[in-house]
C-alpha cells in the first residue's frame, strides 16, 4: 500500500514537474500544489557548509522533503574521490552533490550529474532569468544544461585606500580604476607606490594573485585537438612577474599562505585581485577580524576597483545526480537554490553572496552598502562585472595547465632559469597529464 | 645492560645531547598548542612561544562548524576494538609463524609482508568497491574488522616471540599437557605483551589519525571520526588556523594518555621480559 | 596431526581477514594498470600502454631518485641515532628516560599533514621563522627560498620524516633490547669485555631480527613517502619535481590527472621494487653470522 502511495506520488510530482517546469504563472495551480505534495528524503553532498544553510529556506516551500546534507571535506581531493567512487559503483548515495569550479566540468564530462534542458526539468526555461556565464559554462557534450548555481563570481580588484590618497591623491574607485584597468598603469601604479614608501608597502602581496586575470585573458581554449597553445600573454605574465619580483612591486607572499592573510591586515599591501566570495570569506575575516566577528565597527579601509582584465573565479554548481533513485524530489531541491527568485534574494540579503537570478540581481543591486568597503555598493559593482565575462575558452584541463605554467612562473621569478628553459620545462611537464598532445606551441 | 663506570664530561655532553634532542621533539608539539590559543591573524603573522587569549574564540568556531565531541566518540568505537582484535589475532599469528614449522611457511609469511608493499592510496578504490558490494557501506565494520590482518604488527611480534621466548618453554607445557591454544593464551601471550604492547600504540595512533579510510567509508556526518571532523573546520576559502590546531590538539589528548599510560605498562612489561628471557 | 600443521589453525584467521578484505583491493589494482581513462570512471582496455609509458616517462625515473634520496638521508642518520638511544636509555642509568623516551615519540602523534603545515610557516622565503633569524643574525644579507632550492627542499623533506621517526625507531629497538638476556651481558663483562666488545658482540648480533623488521617495515613505509612533499608543496612537487616521490606522482596521476589505470602501473611498479629490495634486505641479515654463533654459544654456556 505504502509503495503503490509512493509511485502515485511521484506520478503526480513527475507531472507537475512538466507542467511547473515552464514560467510560474503559466500553470500556478500545479506550481502551487506541486511543492506540498513532494515528499521523501534526499541526502545532498558538498564540500563547504553553504549548502546546509538553504535547508531551512527550502523546507518553508517543501516541507515534506526532508534534506540530509553532508559536508565531505576538501581535503586529499577526498571529495572528488568520493564522488567518484560512488558514480564509479552507481550509488544511489547522493540524490544531489555540488562541483568546483576547478573539477565540475571533468564531472559534467563523466556523466555524473543528468541533463536538465529536456522534460521533466525543463531547466532551459529559467535560462532566461539566470546570469549567462553560469548556465553556459554547465552545459555538457549535447548542449544539455547538466547543473545550477546559486552564484556568480566576477572578479574585482579590492585596494587601500589609504595609499590610494597618498599615491594617487584620491580613493575614487574611479579614478583608482583608471591605474587598474590596464596592466601597464597598473605596473606602473606599483612603482609609484614603491617610491612613495621607500619599499616599505607594496602593489601586491605576490605576483601570483594576478594569474587569475591573466588566465582568463584569451581567446581560445589551451587545447584544440592534439595541439595546446600557450598565448603570448602567459609569456608577458612570466616577465612582469619576474619585473616585479626584481622591483620590489611585489612582496613575496604565496596566494593562500600564511603572510598572504596576515599582509591584508597589516597595511602594507595595495591591492588583492579577488572575486565576489572574497569579499565576505576572505578580505572581512582577515582584514578585520574584530569587525567581521561582530567586535568592532569596520573602518572603511578599502575599495574596488577594476582589475586589469576581467575574469571569474572559483562557484559551486549544484546538479542532479545520474544515479539518484528520486530525481524529482532532487531536482525540486536544485532549482529551489539554483533559481529560485524568493530564495536568491534571501540568500543575497542575508550572506552578501552576489547571486546568480538576473531579476534579483536587477532589482536588489542598488540597495547595497557595504561599511567595509566604506560604503561602496559592491553589488552593483559586480554587477557591471558580470556582464564582462566570457568563458567561451574554458577547457576541462585548464587547472592543470595553469598549475604546470604557474611552477615554471615561480621558478623564473626566482631566478632559477631563463624563459627559454621554463618554457622546455612547462612542456615535459604539461605531456606528463596530456600524453595525446603532440604539439605545443607558445606565442611570443 | 650493567653499570660501566664513565667519565663525567662524556656524561655531561651525553646529557645536553639527550636533552636537547627531547626540546627539537617537544618544541612543534608545543607551538601546534600555543597556536590554539592564537588568533587567525596572529598564527599567520609568525610563530609564538606564549599562549594566547583566542582559546574560547576558537572553541567556538569550531563548535558552530562541526560536534568535535561526537567525532571523539566515533573515533574511540573504531580505534578501540581495531586494537584489541589486531592485538590479538596479530599475536597468534605471530605464533603461528614462529614457533610452528608447516609447509609454506615462508611463502605465506612473505604473502603477508606483501599486503604492506601496495600504496593504500590506490587499493581504496578497490575497496570502496568492494565494502559497496558487501553493503557495508557507511558502517564501522570495514574499518575495524579488517584489522585481524595487520601485517606490520605480525612482523614485528613474531621476531619478538622467535629471540626471546625458547622453544623449551612451550615444550615444558605441552609435555605438561597444556593444549596448545592454552599454551598460547595462557604463556605466550603474556610473555610476547612487551611486544604486542608497543605495536598496540602504534596502531591505536594510526587509526585514530587516519583520515582518508574513514572518508571513503563513511556516508553521514554524524558517524565521522576526529581527523575527518577537522578538516571541515577549514572552510573552502576561510583560514581558520587557530580553530584547526585547537582541533588538533584536541584530536591528540587521547593519544598522549594512551601513550603514557601505556608507556607504564610497557617498562614495566619490557622489564618482565628481560628478567624472565 | 603433526604438531607444525597446526600451526595453520593459528594463521587460519589472519588469512581468511585477508582473503575478505585485503586481497579484493589488490586485484582490482592489477586490472586498473591494464585500462585507460575515458572519463572520470569509465575505462577501456590499455594493453600493456601503461607499463609502456612508464617505462618511458622521465619523470617517473626522476621520482624513482628522489624517493631514494629521500629515505636514506633520513634513514642512515635515524638507525644510528636510534640503536645508540635505545642503548643509552636501556641501562637505567638515568633518570627521566621513560619521560625522554615518551618525549621523543611525540613527533609521532601528529599527522605528517599537520606537521608539514608547521614547517611551511617556518620555512617561507618572506616571512618564515628560519629567515628572520638567520636575517637578524646577520648569516644572511638576502632571504633565501629554501623551498625552491632542489637538495634543500629534499632535506627539509628528510629532516621531518627522520623527526617524526626516530623516536618511533627508538622504541622498536628497546623493545628489541629487552629480549636480550641481562646473564649475557653480565657473563661477557666477566669474561673481560669492553663496552664496545659487548655491542659488538652481543648486542648487535641479537639485535638482528629487530633491525631486520626495522629496515624492511622503514623501506617500506619510506619508499611510500608522500604526505610531507605533498602538504610543502601543494601537492605539485615543485621545485621541478625535486619532491615528486613515487607515491606523490601515482597520486597525482590518480587524483590530478584523472588516469587511475596509469597510476595503478606506478603503484605495480613500487610494490615490485620494495618487494625486490626486501627479499634482498632479508636476505642479507637472516644469515647466520659468526658473532650471533658466540653469543647463542655463550648462552648455552651459562644454561649449563
Amino acid at each position: 500500500m505504502k509503495r503503490v502511495l509512493m509511485v502515485a506520488m511521484i506520478l503526480i510530482a513527475a507531472s507537475a514537474g512538466v507542467s511547473a517546469g515552464g514560467r510560474q504563472e503559466t500553470a500556478p495551480a500545479a506550481a502551487a500544489a506541486a511543492p506540498g505534495e513532494l515528499a521523501g528524503r534526499i541526502v545532498v553532498w558538498s564540500f563547504t557548509d553553504e549548502v546546509g544553510q538553504m535547508i531551512e529556506p527550502f523546507n518553508q516551500v517543501y516541507p515534506n522533503i526532508e534534506v540530509e546534507f553532508v559536508v565531505i571535506p576538501t581535503d586529499g581531493e577526498a571529495y572528488l574521490n568520493r564522488i567518484n567512487n560512488a558514480m564509479r559503483s552507481r550509488a544511489a548515495t547522493p540524490d544531489v552533490f555540488t562541483g568546483e569550479r576547478a573539477f565540475f566540468r571533468q564531472f559534467i564530462d563523466s556523466g555524473f550529474w543528468e541533463p536538465l534542458s529536456g522534460a521533466p526539468y525543463n531547466a532551459e526555461a529559467l535560462v532566461g532569468d539566470l546570469v549567462e556565464y553560469v548556465t553556459e559554462l554547465s552545459r555538457d557534450g549535447q548542449g544539455q544544461i547538466s547543473a545550477l548555481s546559486w552564484q556568480a563570481t566576477p572578479g574585482a580588484l579590492f585596494f587601500r585606500r589609504d595609499i590610494a590618497r597618498d599615491v594617487l591623491g584620491s580613493d575614487d574607485p574611479a579614478v583608482v580604476s583608471e591605474w587598474t584597468s590596464s596592466l601597464e598603469r597598473y605596473y606602473e601604479l606599483g612603482e609609484m607606490i614603491r617610491d612613495h614608501y621607500n619599499a616599505e608597502r607594496f602593489l601586491l602581496s605576490g605576483y601570483m594573485d594576478m594569474q587569475e586575470f591573466v588566465y582568463n585573458q584569451r581567446t581560445a581554449p589551451y587545447v584544440q585537438g592534439s595541439r595546446l597553445t600557450i598565448p603570448a600573454s602567459l609569456v608577458e605574465f612570466m616577465q612582469v612577474a619576474r619585473d616585479m619580483r626584481q622591483n620590489r612591486v611585489e612582496a613575496g607572499a604565496s596566494t593562500w599562505s600564511p603572510p598572504w592573510f596576515s599582509s591584508m591586515a597589516d597595511g602594507s599591501v595595495f591591492s588583492y585581485i579577488l572575486p565576489t566570495w572574497g569579499l565576505h570569506y576572505v578580505m572581512k575575516p582577515n582584514a578585520e577580524p574584530d569587525a567581521h566577528a561582530g567586535n568592532a565597527e569596520f573602518r572603511g579601509d578599502w575599495g574596488l576597483a577594476v582589475p586589469p582584465a576581467p575574469y571569474s573565479w572559483g562557484g559551486t554548481w549544484i546538479g542532479v545526480s545520474r544515479h539518484s533513485r528520486q530525481k524529482d524530489l532532487a531536482w525540486a531541491f536544485v532549482e529551489f537554490v539554483g533559481s529560485n527568485p524568493e530564495f536568491h534574494e534571501l540568500w543575497a540579503r542575508s550572506t552578501g553572496d552576489f547571486v546568480s537570478n538576473t531579476q534579483v540581481l536587477a532589482r536588489i543591486k542598488d540597495e547595497f552598502s557595504d561599511p567595509f568597503l566604506a560604503g561602496q555598493n559592491h553589488y552593483q559593482f559586480f554587477y557591471d562585472q558580470v556582464q564582462e565575462i566570457d568563458v567561451s575558452f574554458i577547457g576541462p584541463w585548464d587547472l592543470q595547465i595553469q598549475n604546470a605554467w604557474g611552477d615554471q612562473v615561480e621558478l623564473y621569478v626566482n631566478g632559477q632559469k631563463s624563459i627559454d628553459q621554463a618554457i622546455a620545462d612547462f612542456e615535459v611537464a604539461v605531456r606528463d597529464f596530456l600524453p595525446n598532445v603532440t604539439e605545443v606551441v607558445v606565442e611570443r | 645492560m650493567m653499570i660501566q663506570p664513565r667519565n663525567p664530561v662524556s656524561s655531561i655532553v651525553l646529557r645536553v645531547f639527550l636533552v636537547g634532542l627531547a626540546i627539537i621533539c617537544v618544541m612543534p608539539f608545543y607551538m601546534m598548542i600555543i597556536n590554539a590559543t592564537r588568533s587567525n591573524v596572529e598564527i599567520s603573522r609568525g610563530v609564538w612561544l606564549t599562549p594566547g587569549d583566542q582559546l574560547l574564540r576558537n572553541y567556538e568556531i569550531i563548535q558552530s562548524k562541526v560536534n568535535i565531541w561526537r567525532g571523539f566518540y566515533s573515533s574511540s568505537i573504531i580505534a578501540i576494538p581495531s586494537v584489541v582484535l589486531s592485538a590479538f589475532f596479530s599475536a597468534l599469528t605471530a605464533y603461528g609463524f614462529a614457533k610452528f614449522r608447516f609447509r609454506g611457511r615462508e611463502a605465506l609469511f612473505w604473502v603477508v609482508l606483501a599486503t604492506m608493499m601496495i600504496p593504500q592510496q590506490l587499493g581504496l578504490i578497490g575497496y570502496y568497491d568492494l565494502v559497496l558490494r558487501l553493503g557495508l557501506l557507511d558502517r564501522y565494520i570495514p574499518l575495524i574488522i579488517p584489522m585481524i590482518a595487520n601485517p606490520g604488527m605480525v612482523f614485528f611480534v613474531r621476531a619478538y616471540i622467535q629471540s626471546s621466548i625458547p622453544d623449551s618453554l612451550i615444550e615444558a607445557a605441552i609435555i605438561d599437557g597444556s593444549g596448545e591454544f592454552r599454551t598460547f593464551i595462557t604463556i605466550i601471550f603474556p610473555l610476547a605483551m612487551p611486544a604486542v604492547a608497543t605495536m598496540s600504540i602504534f596502531t591505536f595512533i594510526h587509526k585514530w589519525n587516519d583520515l582518508i579510510t574513514p572518508l571513503v567509508l563513511l556516508n553521514s556526518a554524524d558517524k565521522f571520526p576526529m581527523p575527518v571532523v577537522i578538516s571541515t573546520i577549514r572552510g573552502l576559502y576561510e583560514t581558520n588556523f587557530g580553530a584547526i590546531y585547537l582541533g588538533i590538539t584536541i584530536s591528540v589528548i587521547p593519544i598522549l594518555i594512551v601513550v603514557v599510560t601505556f608507556s607504564r605498562a610497557l617498562i614495566r612489561g619490557l622489564t618482565i621480559g628481560a628478567i624472565k628471557g | 596431526m603433526k604438531r607444525g600443521n597446526k600451526g595453520y589453525l593459528f594463521i587460519l584467521p589472519y588469512f581468511l581477514a585477508f582473503l575478505v578484505f585485503q586481497l579484493y583491493p589488490i586485484i582490482y589494482t592489477v586490472i586498473l594498470s591494464f585500462q585507460r581513462p575515458i572519463t572520470l570512471i569509465d575505462m577501456e582496455f590499455a594493453g600493456l600502454e601503461n607499463y609502456r609509458r612508464l617505462l618511458t616517462t622521465p619523470i617517473f625515473f626522476r621520482a624513482i631518485g628522489n624517493t631514494w634520496y629521500i629515505w636514506m638521508v633520513n634513514f642512515v642518520p635515524q638507525i644510528v641515532i636510534s640503536v645508540f638511544l635505545a642503548v643509552v636509555l636501556s641501562e637505567g642509568r638515568f633518570r627521566g628516560r621513560e619521560v625522554l623516551r615518551t618525549l621523543y615519540f611525540l613527533p609521532n602523534l601528529v599527522t605528517a599533514a599537520s606537521i608539514g603545515v608547521l614547517f611551511a610557516v617556518l620555512m617561507d622565503w618572506r616571512f618564515g621563522t628560519l629567515n628572520q633569524v638567520l636575517l637578524q643574525l646577520g648569516v644572511l644579507a638576502e632571504p633565501i627560498n629554501w623551498l625552491q632550492m632542489p637538495r634543500v627542499a629534499q632535506g627539509t623533506v628528510s629532516l621531518i620524516q627522520w623527526w617524526q621517526w626516530f623516536g618511533y625507531t627508538t622504541i622498536i629497538f628497546m623493545a628489541g633490547l629487552s629480549a636480550i638476556s641481562e646473564d649475557l651481558y653480565e657473563a661477557a663483562y666477566i669474561d673481560g669485555a669492553g663496552r664496545f666488545q659487548v655491542f659488538h658482540l652481543i648486542t648487535l648480533p641479537l639485535l638482528r631480527p629487530t633491525m631486520l623488521y626495522v629496515l624492511v617495515t622503514s623501506l617500506i613505509g619510506g619508499l611510500q613517502i608522500f604526505d610531507i612533499p605533498r602538504v610543502l608543496t601543494n601537492g605539485r612537487g615543485a621545485p621541478d619535481n625535486a619532491l615528486t616521490t613515487m607515491v606523490l606522482y601515482l597520486y597525482n596521476q590518480a587524483f590530478h590527472f584523472f588516469n587511475v589505470g596509469y597510476a595503478a602501473t606506478v603503484a605495480l611498479f613500487l610494490f615490485f621494487m620494495i618487494l625486490v629490495f626486501s627479499v634482498i634486505l632479508y636476505v642479507l641479515l637472516n644469515r647466520d653470522p659468526e658473532s650471533a654463533r658466540m653469543a647463542r654459544a655463550a648462552r648455552r654456556r651459562m644454561r649449563t
